[in-house]
């Protein structure tokens, strides 16, 4: 399903003495059955790009086409769930996710828009806890009362339960210990490389997105400012100036290059790099 | 969804009104309630509608903010028109009604576009300070008074929430019908209270840590009583007189 912004701006509180800018002429390509990362320092935009991609905001000008429908300022929607279905939105903080008093309600509630049937909802919140590490024992917890990261996961799980081709995570790993980190992006991996869905991230965490991401887009004061392959943004000239941060590995890689005048080459993994330097040593 | 609704918060602009004291402010509006009250000739409704629309236009925000605030009053005409079929009241009377409340909201929606909380405050504290002499807790009400009106725009936003929540997962509020628009905010009304109660709770621990206390505070701000504030005040008796003697007394 094509995901592309053509020209697209976005004010809030338009035409009030509050009216604020977010996004400035946005024009970009999601790439279809691959992870995309959004990354970028906080206030550029990431959220606002989000809620806008999930029909939750419409633009101010320009248009975002999703598959074959097109989002504009003033157009209405027919059968609107039938694009809704597509798109599952994990908001930053799960607590905004939350309004229903269990978590079986919570996950079920999605699928019970998207007319799906009794039987298959009882299976399938089943199956996205589970998905998520999670057990069938939180079924009746209230999802507000739950630890940070028992939150991100059952919001994790309530969008992964209606099975939409374009999965949309706002910071999905702020809460999640190391090990829940790990299965979050082994579980990315399979939903790309097994169901071939779509996956949009945006976090801070260049650590993670490194681990995971294919493609990257930079967001820097409403604009978008690089793309590419997270090889060629991380080692872009300009990263420094958008306040992006390289992640760890890359910037040791750096470093040493720098320092040294050693190429130890792009790796993702610390044991890769680890085996580059003892080859270079001995 | 909701997040253009102005309602209930602070719009920085300058104008005359946003520079008058607070004190001055909170008394128009009241004396202008008792006017909006003792008035029940068309010829009085009509010239406090007026002379409302005119100090609108001197706060320098735009006309079309006051009337959005306004749509929230729609069912509450609809329940005075049905009330008015109800007890014979003429149809002409209950419009007289709709104005002369939708006047006082105005004057109420001004003062809170106008007044940052805490200005509010020190407003309600200053007015009512003479109730302390009877053992009355000013400052708490103050403070209650104007959180209560702040409220409005939290429940505002915990409702914008989970409706983006419940919208990106199946729920077409925006192209919904009135009726089905009702159905969907209904249905997530207590959810809204329970988020925003919470809201308050924490509110509630954020002074506690911050050494809120009842008593006496310091004020650092210069709250200079001015002509223009006793212009207005004297405008507002003077409206109020004349239709003390009019209305009552012939």
């Amino acid at each position: 399903m094509e995901i592309k912004y053509d020209s697209v701006y976005y004010s809030y509180r338009e035409n009030t003495a509050l009216e604020k800018l977010v996004l400035e002429d946005i024009n970009l390509d999601i790439k279809e059955n691959k992870i995309n990362g959004i990354v970028g320092k906080s206030g550029s935009g990431k959220t606002t790009f989000l809620e806008l991609l999930n029909i939750l905001l419409l633009p101010t000008l320009g248009t975002i086409k999703i598959g074959d429908y097109q989002i504009e300022k003033k157009c209405k929607i027919i059968n609107i769930n039938n694009l809704r279905v597509e798109l599952g939105y994990v908001f930053g903080n799960p607590k905004h996710q939350f309004f229903l008093s269990t978590v079986k309600e919570e996950i079920a509630f999605g699928m019970k828009q998207f007319s799906y049937k009794l039987d298959q909802i009882e299976k399938r919140i089943s199956d996205a806890l589970n998905l998520v590490g999670l057990d069938d024992s939180y079924l009746e917890k209230d999802p507000k009362k739950l630890s940070s990261g028992e939150m991100r996961k059952v919001a994790i799980a309530s969008v992964l339960a209606f099975n939409p081709k374009i999965l949309i995570f706002d910071e999905p790993t702020v809460g999640l210990d190391s090990i829940s980190e790990k299965s979050f992006l082994k579980m990315l991996k399979m939903l790309k490389n097994k169901y071939h869905k779509t996956i949009i991230i945006v976090t801070h965490d260049m650590n993670m997105i490194h681990k995971i991401a294919d493609y990257l887009f930079v967001f820097h004061e409403g604009k978008k400012v690089l793309e590419g392959t997270k090889y060629e943004v991380f080692n872009h000239e300009l990263l420094e100036q958008y306040e992006i941060v390289r992640p760890a590995i890359m910037e040791f890689s750096h470093q040493v290059l720098k320092k040294k005048g050693i190429k130890l080459g792009y790796r993702d993994d610390v044991n890769d790099l680890i085996k580059d330097i003892y080859r270079h040593v001995s | 969804m909701f997040h253009n609704m102005l309602l209930g918060r602070y719009y920085p602009e300058r104008s005359k009104i946003h520079a008058m004291n607070p004190i001055a402010k909170l008394l128009c509006i009241f004396i202008f309630m008792i006017s909006a009250l003792l008035s029940t000739s068309w010829q009085f409704n009509i010239f406090l509608m007026i002379l409302t629309v005119l100090f609108l236009l001197l706060t320098n925000i735009p006309l079309v903010h006051y009337l959005r605030t306004t749509k929230a009053l729609i069912p509450i005409y609809m329940v005075m028109l049905i009330m008015g079929i109800l007890f014979h009241i003429s149809l002409f009377n209950s419009f007289l009604l709709m104005i002369r409340i939708t006047s006082i909201l105005f004057h109420f929606i001004m003062l809170t576009l106008t007044t940052p909380m805490t200005e509010m405050i020190y407003g309600f504290e200053m007015l009512f300070g003479f109730l302390k002499l009877f053992g009355f807790n000013v400052s708490s009400v103050a403070l209650s008074i104007t959180e209560t009106i702040r409220f409005i725009p939290n429940l505002v936003d915990e409702g914008n929430r989970i409706l983006k929540s419940a919208t990106s997962r199946g729920i077409d509020y925006r192209n919904s019908n009135i009726v089905t628009k009702f159905m969907i905010l209904k249905s997530m009304s207590s959810s809204i209270f329970e988020l925003t109660i919470k809201k308050s709770e924490d509110l509630k621990f954020a002074m506690s840590l911050r050494l809120y206390q009842k008593g006496p505070r310091t004020n650092f701000r210069m709250n200079r009583w001015k002509v223009f504030d006793s212009y207005m005040i004297t405008l507002y008796l003077l409206v109020l007189l004349v239709i003390i003697k009019k209305e009552i007394m012939g």
